[in-house]
């Protein structure tokens, strides 16, 4: 069964993820904070991480990604960047940190599995 | 080669007044000799023909001029007769007037039968030697009445006397003694029968003595009408033809003749000899010019010295002129240099009135000029630099503004970036919820429970999405810098912070609201909306920033303002942020407050709207221990 790690400091958020993929055979992981996201990230390396970028705490979702990027153990996990519409700079920046794909909130569920589908394709 | 063009005006000057003084010293040296020369040729003619007329008159005031010359033809007629050695007929001074060797004529006859008869006055006759040879000499005295004037002496050959035998001698010396008596005798005779022989031999004497006396006359000629010599100083020519120019000028009918040998310095005048109307002869004298010579070769001398003086003096005077010319006009093209090289104190010396004075003035005037000009623009100049100075420490000044306005626009800048960024995000997590849950809710079969959990969570985002909005309202107001519309009224402000307290009392927090408010508040003239929005946002802003604790509300009066203040015990505001608190789009930059909802225009929303309320927001806070924040509306007035 995949793991999916969504990292977002917005429960209802994290939620609806859960929700929307809950039709799959997806183990959904939780993390409320960059934080929490990196280390459950090495412990429960999961297959796909949906990454919010905003997030209070000492790091945020760039941080995150490039630190797991950064680590040999981590670095193949899938990184999905969660981006504002529009927002230009957070996708490259993202991206060059090596963030595998981005996905632009707010997002329809549908898409969403979608996308997660084909990542796992 | 040197050019009148690479000439100093200085030289120029004097070579030209040199050149001028020359020609005329020379034109008045010139002059003055010519002049000279012919008023001494004058004088000399005025003298010789004085001198000329004199002679005239003595000769002419004897007669028969011509007899003169007839006495030595007459003696040379003799000379030809056979025996006769010579004649001569000698005067009362034993001059030799006339003799058969015409170069004895003039000369003193030296005999001592001569002496003898002179003194005896009566015939004498004996042996003589004449000129180296021995003759038999008879004198006779020539005399008029019983005054002797002279006396004729005859000599004989003696060669046939010694060729004779001594027994004939006697009788020979008696026939020489006879003959030469009978010749003397006759010839005497015939001479004393000649008119005013005396006279005739006088002419000679005359001339002679002149000759002889005079030391202007150095040649005298007396010529009768036939051109013939009468008496000549040179007494060799007497009875030749005188055929000169002067002679031929004056017997063709000249009053006067003259002309000037140069070579033997002799001034000849010829004269006519006139007796009554009757032309007789020629006077000619040739006086000695000497004098003359020396005479003009003094003035020549001497106006040459003159000429050399005034020459000499004239470049003097030219140098002089020159200089006084040329000084001043060196001096001021020194000066000119000088000003030119930028000494402006220079000043040309004023020497004179004329042009170059007129020039050295105007220079000065220049001089002045460029002094005052140069003061001017130097004053200008430091003017300008001053100015310029001046202005530079304004632009400086407003440079250092325009960097920090800069600056703080770049930080305003950066402030709306940061907070679109935050709006976005803030949009985008209630949207994510509503369009996520509505489309789940949409398109799956769920339970009634989960239904209605994921609509609360849609009231929810829906009323986090419309705060938003108020506030992104706000902002669109102020951004568009739109004036608030105020409706103000009467307000309590203490019911106010009544009002808004109850509606958090509502919320669910871990705080607790404590009230403090004086009793009797004044009124203020408020809206209560937008004063009541205000009170909400200090109060929001203590529940956001502060984990929790007592929240402390109060209304009091001070300073004739009524005030409400909010107090918590939260995380507080760095002295670094809290200057920048009330900017717009501001948010602490705190890590911890990025988590916490907000648009960071509250303060900014609550200070605009409190001062257009005239009146005063204030804050105070330490970073960990809370913050007070509170503001003050005047008492109204009626």
């Amino acid at each position: 069964m995949k793991k999916i790690l969504i990292v977002d400091d917005e429960e209802k958020v994290r939620k609806l993820v859960e929700v929307t993929l809950s039709i799959g055979t997806f183990e959904i992981l939780h993390a409320s904070s960059g934080e929490e996201g990196l280390k459950i990230a090495r412990e429960a390396m999961p297959d796909i991480i949906l990454l919010d970028i905003m997030m209070p705490g000492k790091l945020d979702g760039f941080d995150v990604c490039g630190l797991l990027k950064k680590d040999p153990d981590t670095r193949d996990t899938y990184i999905v960047m969660l981006t504002a519409k529009g927002q230009q700079a957070d996708k490259k920046k993202g991206l060059a940190l090596g963030a595998d794909d981005y996905f632009v909130k707010p997002f329809s569920p549908m898409e969403l599995i979608d996308k997660i589908d084909k990542v796992l394709a | 080669m040197l050019s009148l063009k690479d000439m100093g005006i200085r030289t120029k000057i004097i070579a030209a007044m040199v050149i001028l003084l020359a020609f005329i010293g020379l034109l008045s040296f010139w002059a003055s000799y010519m002049h000279e020369k012919k008023s001494l040729l004058a004088n000399m003619q005025d003298n010789a023909v004085i001198l000329n007329r004199a002679l005239i008159i003595s000769i002419t005031n004897q007669k028969s001029i011509a007899e003169k010359v007839n006495l030595q033809t007459l003696v040379e007629d003799l000379s030809l007769t056979d025996g006769i050695f010579g004649v001569w007929v000698i005067d009362n001074n034993c001059r030799i007037t006339s003799a058969t060797f015409r170069n004895q004529v003039g000369e003193i006859a030296s005999s001592h039968l001569i002496s003898e008869v002179l003194q005896k006055g009566y015939y004498v006759s004996g042996f003589d030697t004449k000129m180296g040879e021995e003759v038999y000499s008879a004198v006779y005295p020539l005399k008029k009445g019983e005054k002797v004037l002279g006396l004729l002496e005859v000599a004989f050959e003696l060669r046939e006397y010694r060729h004779a035998h001594s027994k004939d001698r006697i009788q020979l010396g008696a026939q020489l003694e006879t003959d030469s008596r009978i010749m003397a005798e006759s010839l005497s005779y015939s001479i004393q029968n000649m008119q005013d022989v005396n006279e005739l031999i006088h002419i000679q004497r005359l001339v002679d003595r002149l000759t002889a006396e005079s030391d202007i006359i150095s040649r005298i000629m007396i010529v009768d009408d036939n051109s013939r010599i009468i008496a000549c100083s040179d007494s060799n020519r007497v009875g030749l033809i005188a055929d000169d120019k002067g002679v031929r000028a004056i017997i063709h009918g000249a009053n006067i003749y003259t002309r000037l040998f140069r070579r033997q310095k002799i001034y000849m005048v010829d004269m006519p000899l006139r007796i009554g109307d009757e032309f007789k002869g020629v006077v000619s004298i040739g006086y000695d010019a000497t004098d003359y010579y020396i005479h003009l070769s003094q003035i020549f001398d001497f106006g040459l010295l003159i000429a050399g003086m005034g020459i000499l003096m004239g470049i003097l005077l030219s140098f002089q002129v020159a200089n006084s010319i040329i000084m001043p006009l060196r001096r001021l093209t020194g000066v000119t240099k000088k000003l030119a090289g930028g000494d402006l104190s220079q000043r040309a010396v004023v020497s004179s009135n004329d042009e170059i004075g007129t020039l050295a003035m105007a220079f000065n005037r220049m001089a002045e000029d460029l002094t005052r000009s140069k003061e001017k623009i130097d004053q200008y100049s430091k003017n300008l630099e001053e100015k310029v100075r001046q202005r530079t420490g304004e632009l400086e000044i407003s440079n250092q503004e325009l960097r920090i306005i800069q600056n703080e626009l770049l930080e305003a800048n950066m402030a709306k970036a940061e907070f679109l960024n935050r709006a976005s995000h803030q949009l985008r997590t209630p949207l994510t919820s509503l369009l996520g849950y509505s489309e789940i809710l949409l398109t799956r079969v769920l339970a009634e429970s989960q239904k209605k959990e994921f609509l609360g969570f849609i009231n929810e985002e829906s009323i986090h999405l419309s705060k938003i909005v108020d506030d992104l309202l706000d902002i669109s107001r102020i951004e568009s810098q739109k004036v608030f519309e105020f409706v103000k009224k009467p307000v309590h402000l203490d019911d106010l912070l009544v009002e808004s307290i109850k509606f958090y009392s509502k919320a669910e927090t871990d705080h607790r609201i404590i009230t403090d408010i004086e009793q009797n508040l004044p009124v203020v003239s408020a809206d209560d909306y937008k004063i009541g929005q205000v009170i909400k946002k200090l109060i929001d802003n203590a529940i956001k920033y502060s984990p929790g604790g007592d929240i402390v509300c109060k209304a009091f009066v001070k300073n004739n303002t009524v005030c409400i203040s909010v107090q918590d015990q939260g995380i507080g505001i760095s002295q670094q942020d809290l200057p920048h608190i009330f900017d717009k789009f501001f948010r602490g930059k705190q890590k911890e407050t990025t988590h916490i909802n907000g648009t960071g225009l509250g303060l900014s929303i609550a200070k605009d709207i409190v001062e257009a309320h005239d009146g005063k927001i204030d804050i105070e806070s330490e970073l960990g221990k809370g913050t007070i924040i509170g503001f003050g509306l005047p008492i109204f007035k009626n």
